[in-house]
């Protein structure tokens, strides 16, 4: 009978033809070559924080180090070992497929953030206005500027993104992007052209100086582990 | 701040960015219950935009759950 206080939490989802687990507590389910990395949790104990949601995400990188995996979104549980196993079964070659597409490779984040004058003009806001015209016309002179500067901020972001594209073995751009930030993305490398690939955003730093890059990775391929 | 600080909370964010609304979802299982989550300053974007997601996925799971109920 199976134990109704306890469930199965799911860390990622591996190719386990080559390495084998030995991280107590967690543990394979298998189904051919492919295996789910679990922990039996009780319900109880279960905690829905910061803490556990990093803790979530340190476990994950460490899988990454030893296997090609699939990484799995924090707070997915299953009733039992045999529902992961059916899972596995079911999915079986949609995660082959993720997995071989995946080997050898590791994600970047990148997003660039722009100052704010790069979007808004301040320099008038504290002058005294003579009449509400000038006040209209001076309002609108710097909403042209501030156009005319935004445009040249997004070519400059989609020159940079062409060019990281073609290091990248795939990659997403973020739609949401707000505040300062201008663009926001994340690219698949090859682990042996990732120091390629980061010295090419150096570069692309110093070309673009008025922008501010902040690439984070290597990361567990989470933004593309998600089937089609 | 300093470059430090700045930079290791830059990476607790885009960790938990992926975590909480990347990766695979598996269809059927159980998403635990967003009451208690306790996301402590994340940034009212970000924390909207994962309980969000928990919210739809716990939406999706409980018809998941529903429907192999009624089967």
């Amino acid at each position: 009978m199976p134990d109704e206080r306890m469930l199965t939490c799911m860390y990622a989802i591996v190719d386990y033809s080559a390495m084998k687990l030995n991280m107590p507590p967690l543990y394979p389910v298998i189904y051919r070559d492919i295996a789910a990395i679990v922990e039996t949790a009780c319900k109880e104990r279960l905690t829905f924080d910061q803490q556990a949601a990093i803790a979530y995400g340190t476990t994950v990188e460490v899988l990454n180090e030893k296997f090609t995996l699939l990484p799995c979104r924090f707070g997915t549980f299953l009733r039992n070992e045999k529902a992961v196993l059916q899972i596995l079964q079911q999915q079986y070659s949609v995660y082959r497929k993720k997995l071989e597409e995946l080997r050898g490779k590791q994600e970047f984040g990148l997003k660039i953030l722009s100052e704010k004058s790069v979007w808004k003009h301040n320099a008038n806001d504290k002058k005294q206005w003579k009449d509400g015209k000038e006040y209209l016309l001076q309002k609108f002179h710097d909403y042209q500027a501030g156009e005319g500067r935004k445009q040249v901020a997004q070519r400059a972001v989609d020159i940079i993104h062409e060019e990281l594209k073609k290091l990248s073995s795939m990659n997403v751009k973020n739609a949401e992007i707000s505040g300062h930030v201008v663009f926001s993305g994340n690219y698949l490398v090859e682990k042996k052209t990732e120091s390629f690939f980061c010295s090419k955003v150096e570069a692309l730093q110093g070309t673009y100086p008025e922008l501010k890059f902040l690439l984070t990775g290597p990361w567990p391929p989470y933004n593309f582990a998600a089937g089609d | 701040m300093n470059e430090i600080d700045a930079s290791q909370n830059v990476t607790v964010l885009e960790l938990l960015d992926r975590v909480l609304n990347k990766g695979v979802v598996i269809a059927g299982d159980i998403t635990i219950s967003v009451a208690n989550i306790d996301l402590l300053y994340l940034g009212v974007k970000l924390l909207l935009c994962s309980v969000e997601t928990m919210e739809q996925h716990k939406k999706k799971a409980a018809g998941v759950i529903g429907e192999q109920e009624d089967a």
